[in-house]
């Protein structure tokens, strides 16, 4: 048999994730289907096809095939899909983040039914490595950050302001300008984005808070596509799913050591945060787990079970938690 | 060509849509410079600009599309129908009609398939921002897109109206 | 139908329809419509490609910058700023030998700088500087001619509404290709000071009429030439000193941009209320238009990537081992020649979604050269027959029946040869678009 695949990604192949499609998760799928099913792929990367924000609803309506689609632009509609940004300092290993979310899909039918929900499957869950805060004055406390102005988007900027710091929007393009000139102090974000955009030049001290790993979103299919499917086929596109999600976790810890490296050589002070400030932290944010799970139970949805099972998930796995979310 | 009497009530919801349009441009502008005060001598951003940015720039758009229509200032080449219009203004006036019946049916299309994205965003909730610093719902910007292009669709209506009794008329239609 | 053949076929479709006059946008729109249709087999993936590109193409803070540097534009021409430009230049001009074109040219460089529609600069110096020149006895077509051909500098430099539509439809800063239009827009400005300069030495009889030339200008100081230009600094430093001292972004710039215009207007008691009403509803007309342009570009591009157009047309060109030149040349030809019939954003917006992957292909491709090269090119077809944008906005800004649509055309040709002849530069010199970057 032969079927059309039209992979989509909002963001360009520069980011590993989207690269491995065509390096990694790709031949990885032709390899399995021998000679017996053929598939014409067509790749349109960098939003040709649909934007972050657009993924999930493109690849539900079969406009594309398959895409990348970001749960952090979905807040309503892929809501317990945000669960590790609602449960920050948890574990900075990718790969057992992303593991455990694995795992977590197929054991609460709730996870999987919010994909379906939205005419997909998920076949490979994505992430982001550890997170920094780059500034260009020291923190070695919480209190380093009070008024401080802090670059940083979307559902980080939560983060901040619990510590007295005001979160500013910004996003790549602009970071550089807007530290150099004082539109901000500083940004929070993964450091294999820090070191590619050359932030660590205007924001020098390198604080690694460790918030963990993040969940973003999925490698996804279409529903009726996947339905299409005869069982070796999906079998092969699950078997590269997971060989695509151990790759780009290697990949982005990989990348981002050679960047925390790279950054230091070039003149970048590198500290981590002391463990009780870390602490502090955790504890001065609101508890953006329990609000999260009211909204989310509003709309009929085990959030609490989930949120529990979360917890339960990393205490088995050894990680330490200096917070126990939406207590 | 001259306006049909019975679409003078049309007219004015039109040129009051394009008003509340043209007015929110000037709002945008006034907000971005608060904020950028704001930032700069409070040391306080405004929560939500680029998201209330993002959602006004649609609903400029759409509020003001009927009446854009309605003065033919929507982008086109007019070489060939300029000059048809003195050689064979009944073909010229066909060809109009032509055209816009097509502009008809692409905001019949819009208003179809943004209803049911207007709908779905009323029972799913979507809101923009983030949760916990500023949302905002954004249904309200898919009934603006309805409704101008219900607005927009039935002016392309009009014109093509106007278009076909010239080209059927007796004098064989001058404009 | 293969995806490639029916994606040949959906541009052939659009390119035939815009010539035979149909709305550019809903063309766009309309041909992705039925050609996804076919591609696919499903209406409804058709209407869902549709509202996608609606409810997301323009839905973005970046896309702030449209109606608010559209917005500053026409306050900008409202306020006189460049009535006031060009009797500046013109005191400080009028000793060089074609001074008063010079004088234009400089004057258009200046008001570039806060206007980002070259239809903007055409309509102000029509105005101000055509009844100048030829009382000064200036031949008629010569005078036209420099304001026609000097317009394009509205869009090239920065701010400028082609530079954010190619920011926009190829996922570049709009900062970086603003810096990148400065060097370009600057060595165009002096190439058309050059030509008109050596058209004056060379070719008296080509820019002044049998007339001996009267010199009875306005008697300004230096100091009085200096505060003319005073609101333009002003602006200009607000504007472009704001984005390039990394203050604003783009978006904010417009906004800024809004206000000191709107204030010095009002200061200069060039508005009231029917007046600035008139101008916020030309604002919003013009901001739907290229909306819907945008919208319309974002299905067509979107059809073509799903059909994997690009890909395919990539794996043709790698076979047909054309070279990079011979590709970016093909392209300026392709661009130039449309640019007889389209209008510039339009061109921007068909040509990209095919040409820059095609380009990307070849390591020595950079998106904003590139971007740079296909503003310039687009923009001669401003001033190129039969549909040249500048000539028109010029003949219906002009009170003078005796100047013909063909004047302007056979006037602007040095001007347009001169583009030419950047674009080759250009090409030459890719680092002259990376200056400041
Ligand atoms: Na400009
Ligand atoms: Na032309």
């Amino acid at each position: 048999e032969t079927f059309n695949i039209n992979v989509a990604s909002g963001s360009p192949p520069v980011v590993p994730w989207v690269k491995l499609i065509s390096d990694v998760f790709i031949p990885e799928v032709n390899a399995r289907i021998g000679d017996e099913h053929t598939i014409n792929w067509i790749e349109s990367y960098s939003g040709t096809v649909a934007k972050v924000g657009g993924v999930l609803e493109a690849v539900e309506s079969g406009l594309i095939e398959m895409g990348q689609v970001y749960a952090i632009f979905e807040q309503d509609k892929l809501i317990l899909q945000n669960i590790t940004y609602m449960t920050p300092f948890g574990s900075d290993d990718l790969e057992l983040v992303t593991r455990m979310i694995g795992e977590l899909h197929d054991e609460h039918p709730a996870l999987k039914k919010a994909w379906e929900d939205n005419g997909q499957v998920f076949i490979a869950p994505i992430g982001l490595d550890t997170h920094y805060i780059a500034t260009n004055f020291p923190v070695t406390s919480i209190d380093d950050l009070k008024g401080r102005k802090i670059g940083g988007a979307g559902t980080i900027a939560n983060w901040l302001n619990g510590v007295g710091a005001t979160a500013v929007d910004g996003n790549f393009s602009v970071h550089y300008n807007n530290i150099q000139t004082g539109v901000y102090d500083g940004l929070l974000n993964f450091s294999s984005g820090i070191f590619p955009n050359k932030l660590h030049e205007v924001a020098p001290m390198l604080t690694r808070v460790d918030f963990g790993a993040q969940f973003v979103g999925a490698l996804t299919i279409n529903k009726d596509t996947w339905d299409s499917f005869p069982e070796e086929v999906q079998t092969a596109f699950l078997e590269a799913g997971e060989i695509y999600r151990l790759k780009v976790s290697e990949a982005l810890q990989g990348f981002a050591r050679m960047a925390e490296g790279k950054m230091v050589e070039q003149g970048a002070m590198q500290s981590r945060l002391p463990e009780e400030e870390r602490t502090r932290w955790a504890q001065a944010l609101p508890d953006l787990a329990a609000d999260w799970v009211v909204r989310a139970e509003a709309k009929g949805l085990p959030a609490q079970e989930i949120l529990d099972a979360w917890i339960a998930k990393q205490a088995d796995n050894g990680v330490a938690l200096v917070r126990t979310w939406g207590q | 060509m001259s306006e049909a009497p019975k679409a003078s009530w049309l007219g004015r919801l039109m040129a009051g849509l394009s008003g509340i349009g043209s007015v929110l441009i000037l709002a945008m502008a006034a907000l971005i410079c608060a904020d950028i005060v704001s930032r700069s001598f409070l040391g306080k951003p405004i929560a939500g600009v680029a998201e209330m940015i993002s959602l006004s720039i649609v609903a400029v758009v759409f509020l003001q599309v009927g009446q854009t229509v309605r003065a033919h200032a929507l982008a086109r080449t007019e070489l060939l129908t300029n000059g048809l219009r003195n050689r064979s203004p009944r073909i010229e006036a066909l060809l109009q009609a032509v055209y816009a019946l097509v502009g008809a049916l692409f905001f019949a299309v819009l208003v179809y398939g943004v209803s049911f994205k207007l709908r779905d965003a009323w029972t799913a909730g979507e809101h923009a921002g983030v949760y916990g610093l500023f949302v905002v719902p954004v249904w309200p910007v898919y009934a603006v897109i309805v409704l101008g292009s219900f607005a927009a669709g039935i002016q392309f209506l009009i014109h093509m109206v106007g278009y076909l009794s010239r080209a059927f008329s007796q004098e064989g239609a001058r404009p | 139908m293969s995806g490639l053949e029916l994606g040949l076929l959906s541009v052939g479709a659009i390119v035939g329809l815009i010539y035979l006059g149909m709305h550019v946008a809903i063309v766009l729109a309309a041909v992705s419509f039925v050609g996804l249709w076919i591609f696919k087999g499903k209406f409804a993936l058709s209407v869902t490609l549709l509202t996608q590109a609606v409810t997301e193409s323009i839905s973005s803070y970046v896309f702030g910058v449209v109606p608010l540097f559209v917005l500053m534009g026409l306050l900008v021409g409202k306020a006189d700023i460049g009535r006031d430009t060009f009797r500046a230049a013109n005191h400080f001009l009028h000793r060089i030998l074609g001074g008063l074109g010079v004088a234009t040219v400089i004057a258009n460089t200046a008001f570039a700088a806060v206007t980002g529609i070259s239809i903007a600069s055409a309509a102000v110096f029509t105005r101000v500087a055509v009844p100048e020149m030829l009382r000064l006895g200036y031949q008629r077509r010569f005078a036209v001619g420099v304001v026609t051909g000097s317009s394009v500098l509205g869009m090239l430099i920065p701010p400028s509404l082609l530079l954010i539509v190619y920011a926009l439809v190829a996922e570049q800063s709009v900062g970086a290709m603003f810096v990148a239009g400065i060097v370009p827009g600057l060595l165009l400005a002096a190439v058309f000071c050059v030509i008109i300069v050596g058209m004056a030495r060379f070719s008296p009889r080509r820019v002044f009429s049998e007339r001996t030339e009267a010199d009875d200008r306005e008697e300004l100081t230096n100091l009085e030439a200096l505060m003319l230009l005073l609101p333009l600094i002003v602006l200009i430093g607000l504007v472009l000193g704001g984005i390039y001292g990394g203050f604003f972004t783009p978006t904010e710039a417009g906004a800024a941009g809004v206000a000191g215009a709107l204030v010095i207007a009002l200061l200069r008691r060039r508005l009231n209320w029917s007046s600035f009403w008139e101008t916020l509803l030309q604002a919003g007309q013009i901001t739907a238009s290229i909306s819907l342009l945008v919208i319309g570009a974002t299905v067509y591009s979107r059809m073509v990537s799903i059909m994997g157009l690009p890909n395919a047309l990539a794996n043709t060109v790698s076979a047909a081992e054309l070279s990079f030149l011979a590709l970016i040349l093909i392209y300026i030809l392709i661009v130039i020649a449309l640019g007889t019939l389209i209008d510039a954003i339009s061109i921007i917006l068909i040509m990209i979604p095919i040409f820059l992957p095609l380009a990307s292909a070849f390591p020595a491709a950079d998106p904003i050269w590139f971007g740079i090269l296909t503003v310039i090119a687009a923009e001669i077809g401003l001033l190129t027959p039969p549909m040249g944008l500048s000539a028109y906005v010029v003949k219906s800004s002009l009170d003078n029946p005796d100047i013909t649509l063909a004047d302007i055309f056979l006037g602007t040709m040095p001007f347009v040869f001169g583009m030419i002849a950047i674009i080759l530069l250009i090409v030459a010199f890719p680092q002259l678009t990376r200056v400041f970057l």
